[in-house]
C-alpha cells in the first residue's frame, strides 16, 4: 500500500458520519491509509459533548427557545431535535444558506461524526417488500440489490453497533443480532394484544434501537457500557451506551494507525485524470484559511450526507463530465424522495390506572408497514410505518396564589391518564421533478455554488395521510382509547431528516448512477454508500441500511483494489 | 445569614443582579431588550416571592427567580409581548402609586396587607387592561415553571432521575 506523504492515500472518504465513519473503519482495519475529511469541527467522544451531565434545571431556558434564535434560524428551530441541551451540533440556516425552490427543512450536522450524534437511533431492516418495490408497483428502477445481498452486512453492522430488539419473526422486517429489548408498556402491550386479535397482518413491535442492553467483549473493546437510560442521547453519551461514529468508527479506526482524520475539509470536487479515466482526488478548501489542498487516493468514497454528495458530485466537472461526474444521463439530483412524516395521532387510554412506568426508555413501540405489502389494495402506492407511544406524566396543578399556589404544588402526587400516540413514516416515491441542483451564480463563502432544492409532496403523500388518520383511528377506537385526534402537520419535506436518492442504484448505466456496489456506473473507484444512491425510500429509519451498504461496499472496494481492477 | 441567603448573595454577584434585601450591591443585570429600572427588579423580586413563597423550603437553583423571568422575557418572548409586559409593570407602577406617576411607592416597603390587596387587583384583572393582565400571567407562569423545573421540585415531585439505568413499563402507581 502507498503512504500518506505527499497527500496520497490509498483512500479517501468525503465526510465523518455514521457512513463516512464505517468506510474509514473498514479501509483501516483492511490495511489501507486512509484519509477522512469532514468540513466541520472534530468532535471527540466525551470530551465534546458540553451539556451532556448537566440537569434539566441548569439551562437557562428550561426547554424554551431564543426568539432571536428562532427569527434567523427558522428552519433548523423546527427540528425536534434542536434544543438548548444540543444546539452546538446543528447548522444554523444563516450560517450555511440553500435556495428552496420549494419550502424544504434542510437540517444538517457539520462536524466529525455528522448527525450520528443527534440520531433518533432506530435501525429497522429493510426486506425484499422494499427493494422489490418499484419493480412490483413501477416506479423508480429496479435497484437490482436484494435482502440476502445485504443480509450479512446488516448482521455486521448490527454485531458492532450495538441493536436491542426483539426476535419478531416478520416478513416485512427481517429479525437481526439483537440485544434484549427493555419492553414495552402495559398499555402497548394492550394495544399490541388488540391490534393482533383484530388483524391477521398487522404488529405491534418493540422499536429495534442501536443501544447496549447487554455486556458483549465487542462493546468493551470500543470502551462503551450499558445504556443508562437518560434520554439525553442527542447530546451525545458519556457511556457510550447508544451508537454514534465518535464513539465507536472513528477510535476503532484510529487505533490502527492508518487513519488520518482531517476536520475543516470542505470538500469543492472531485479530481478526474483524463488520461487515467479514473478519478484520482479531491480539491479541498480549508474551512478556516479557505486555502486550497488537493489529496489524492486510489479510491474515493463519497459520504456527505444525501445533499451534499449530490452537490459535490455535480460540483465535480471536467472535460469528460460537463455535467459532474459520472452524470452521463443527466439523472444526478434527480428522483429525490423522503419520508412523509406529516400525519400525527393522540389519545387518552383511561385503562390500567393503577399502573404507570419507571425509569425511562430510549425507544418506542413500532408497527411495520401493512398497507399494499402483499398486493395492491388502496388508491395510493406503497404505504408507512407508524410508532405507537404511551406515557404518564404527573398532574401539576398551579391552583391559586401565595401559599395555596405552594400548597397546590406540594399536592402533587396524582397521575394524567395515560397518553398515547403515533406518526406516520409515510415512504414517498422518487419523482424526477423532485430535484437537487447546483444555482449558476450564487455561491457559499467557500465559493461552492448553492444546492437548490426542489422537492415537494404529491397526491400520492395527501391519499397515504388520509389512510393513516383512517387506519389509527380504527385501531384506536377498536382498543378502547379516548379523545382521538389526527393532525396534519402541514410541515414541508425535510423535518423527518430521511432525504434520500439524487444518485440512485440501478443495473442499468442509461437508468441509474451507481451499480449494486455503489460505484459510480462512469467512475468506478467512486462509491456512494449514504442517502445519495437510494433508489426508493421504503419506511423504515435508513441509517442502518446506509451503514450495512457501506461496510459491504468498502470490502468490495479492497477486493477490486487487491485485484488491480480500480 | 442562612445558607440560602447566602446562595442567593453569591448568586448576584455572579451575576450582578442586585437588590435583595441584605445583599451589598449596587449593580445591575442589564437584560437588552427590558429597559427597566431599580425599582421594577425590585417589584418583580417581591411579587414572585408573593405568588410563591417558597417559606422554609430548602431549594437552591442556579439563578434567582428575578433573574429566570426576565432572562426568558428578555431572550424568549417575541417583541410584542415585551413591550406588553413592560406596559404592564408600569401600570402597575401606576396602581401602587393611587394613579400619582410622581409618587413613588416602593413594593417591598408597602405592609403585607397592602402587598396582598395589590396582588388580589392582578389577579383579578379588574382594571381591565390586557397588558396589566399580561405582566401578571407572564410573572406568575414563569415564577412557577422556575419551581416546578428545580432539581427540589422535580426530583421530590416529579420522580426525575437523571440516571435511571432501568425502564419499567408496568409497575403500580
Amino acid at each position: 500500500m502507498s503512504n500518506n506523504t505527499d497527500h496520497h492515500f490509498d483512500a479517501i472518504v468525503i465526510g465523518a458520519g455514521m457512513t463516512g465513519g464505517w468506510a474509514a473503519k473498514e479501509f483501516c482495519e483492511g490495511g489501507l491509509k486512509t484519509l477522512l475529511l469532514d468540513r466541520g469541527r472534530d468532535v471527540k467522544h466525551v470530551i465534546d459533548y458540553p451539556t451532556t451531565n448537566m440537569q434539566p434545571w441548569e439551562f437557562k431556558y428550561r426547554g424554551g427557545r431564543n426568539y432571536q434564535d428562532v427569527q434567523h434560524n427558522p428552519v433548523i428551530n423546527r427540528c425536534y431535535a434542536y434544543r438548548e441541551d444540543t444546539s452546538h451540533f446543528f447548522v444554523k440556516d444563516t450560517n450555511h444558506p440553500y435556495i428552496e425552490d420549494k419550502p424544504f427543512d434542510w437540517i444538517r450536522g457539520y462536524q466529525v461524526g455528522g448527525k450520528s450524534i443527534m440520531w433518533a437511533r432506530q435501525v429497522q431492516r429493510w426486506s425484499d417488500y422494499d427493494f422489490e418495490g418499484p419493480v412490483r408497483d413501477g416506479f423508480a428502477v429496479d435497484w437490482g440489490l436484494r435482502y440476502k445481498d445485504l443480509e450479512k452486512w446488516y448482521s455486521y453492522v448490527e454485531k458492532f453497533v450495538g441493536v436491542s430488539g426483539n426476535l419478531d419473526g416478520l416478513d416485512t422486517l427481517p429479525d437481526g443480532e439483537f440485544l434484549k429489548a427493555w419492553g414495552l408498556t402495559c398499555v402497548e402491550e394492550h394495544f399490541q394484544k388488540m391490534v393482533k386479535d383484530n388483524y391477521k397482518d398487522r404488529h405491534v413491535i418493540y422499536a429495534r434501537c442501536a443501544h447496549l442492553t447487554e455486556h458483549r467483549e465487542i462493546f468493551k473493546q470500543q470502551g462503551r457500557v450499558l445504556c443508562q437510560n437518560r434520554r439525553v442521547c442527542e447530546r451525545g453519551c458519556p457511556f457510550g451506551g447508544y451508537f454514534n461514529a465518535n464513539s465507536t468508527l472513528i477510535p476503532w479506526a484510529s487505533k490502527t494507525g492508518n487513519l488520518t482524520l482531517q476536520p475543516y475539509s470542505v470538500v469543492h470536487s472531485i479530481i478526474y485524470d483524463e488520461e487515467k479515466n479514473q478519478a484520482v482526488g479531491v480539491q479541498v478548501i480549508d474551512a478556516q484559511t479557505k486555502e486550497t489542498t488537493e489529496y489524492f487516493a486510489k479510491v474515493i468514497f463519497v459520504n456527505a450526507a444525501t445533499f451534499n454528495t449530490n452537490l459535490i458530485l455535480m460540483n465535480s466537472k471536467s472535460n469528460r463530465f460537463p455535467n459532474g461526474i459520472g452524470n452521463d444521463q443527466g439523472l444526478m439530483g434527480k428522483y429525490v424522495a423522503f419520508h412523509n412524516y406529516r400525519a400525527k395521532i393522540s389519545a387518552v387510554h383511561e385503562g390500567h390506572q393503577e399502573y404507570k412506568t419507571e425509569g425511562n426508555r430510549p425507544t418506542s413501540t413500532y408497527i411495520p408497514r401493512f398497507r399494499n405489502v402483499y398486493k395492491q389494495e388502496t388508491d395510493f402506492l406503497r404505504g408507512y410505518a407508524a410508532t405507537f407511544y404511551s406515557s404518564r406524566s404527573k398532574i401539576v396543578q398551579g391552583k391559586g396564589v401565595g401559599e395555596d399556589l405552594m400548597t397546590s404544588l406540594l399536592n402533587t402526587r396524582d397521575y394524567h391518564p395515560w397518553r398515547v400516540g403515533s406518526g406516520m413514516m409515510g415512504e414517498t416515491i422518487p419523482k424526477e421533478s423532485n430535484t437537487l441542483t447546483l444555482d449558476e451564480t450564487q455561491k457559499d463563502e467557500w465559493g461552492i455554488p448553492l444546492l437548490k432544492v426542489n422537492i415537494d409532496y404529491d397526491d400520492n403523500d395527501e391519499k397515504m395521510i388520509q389512510d393513516f388518520f383512517d387506519q389509527f383511528t380504527e385501531m384506536y377506537k377498536k382498543a378502547g382509547f379516548t379523545e382521538i385526534k389526527t393532525r396534519d402537520t402541514q410541515q414541508a419535506p425535510g423535518l423527518d431528516i430521511h432525504e434520500m436518492g439524487g444518485v440512485r442504484m440501478g443495473l442499468d448505466p442509461k437508468t441509474s448512477l451507481v451499480n449494486t456496489w455503489n460505484q459510480l456506473h462512469a467512475c468506478p473507484n467512486v462509491f456512494v454508500t449514504d442517502g445519495a444512491c437510494m433508489t426508493s425510500v421504503s419506511t423504515q429509519n435508513p441509517s442502518l441500511t446506509f451503514m450495512a451498504m457501506t461496510a459491504r461496499s468498502a470490502h468490495r472496494a479492497m477486493k477490486l483494489m487487491d485485484e488491480k481492477e480500480i | 445569614m442562612n445558607r440560602r441567603k447566602a446562595i442567593q448573595c453569591l448568586s448576584v454577584a455572579a451575576v450582578a443582579i442586585p437588590l435583595l434585601p441584605g445583599c451589598n450591591t449596587t449593580e445591575f443585570k442589564v437584560y437588552e431588550f427590558l429597559p427597566i429600572e431599580k425599582k421594577d427588579y425590585s417589584l418583580i423580586e417581591q411579587l414572585a416571592q408573593l405568588i410563591l413563597p417558597k417559606g422554609n423550603l430548602d431549594i437552591t437553583t442556579p439563578e434567582l427567580t428575578l433573574d429566570f423571568i426576565l432572562t426568558n422575557i428578555n431572550d424568549c418572548h417575541k417583541p410584542a409581548d415585551q413591550e406588553k409586559y413592560l406596559e404592564g409593570l408600569k401600570l402597575f407602577h401606576f396602581h401602587l402609586s393611587g394613579g400619582k406617576p410622581d409618587k413613588k411607592i416602593a413594593f417591598h416597603k408597602l405592609d403585607s396587607e397592602e402587598q396582598f390587596a395589590a396582588l388580589e387587583f392582578l389577579q383579578k384583572g379588574s382594571s381591565g387592561s390586557e397588558s396589566l393582565k399580561h405582566f401578571y400571567h407572564i410573572t406568575k407562569s414563569l415564577t412557577q415553571l422556575h419551581f416546578t423545573s428545580s432539581d427540589y421540585f422535580m426530583t421530590n415531585y416529579l420522580d426525575f432521575e437523571f440516571i435511571p439505568a432501568r425502564f419499567n413499563g408496568c409497575v403500580p402507581v
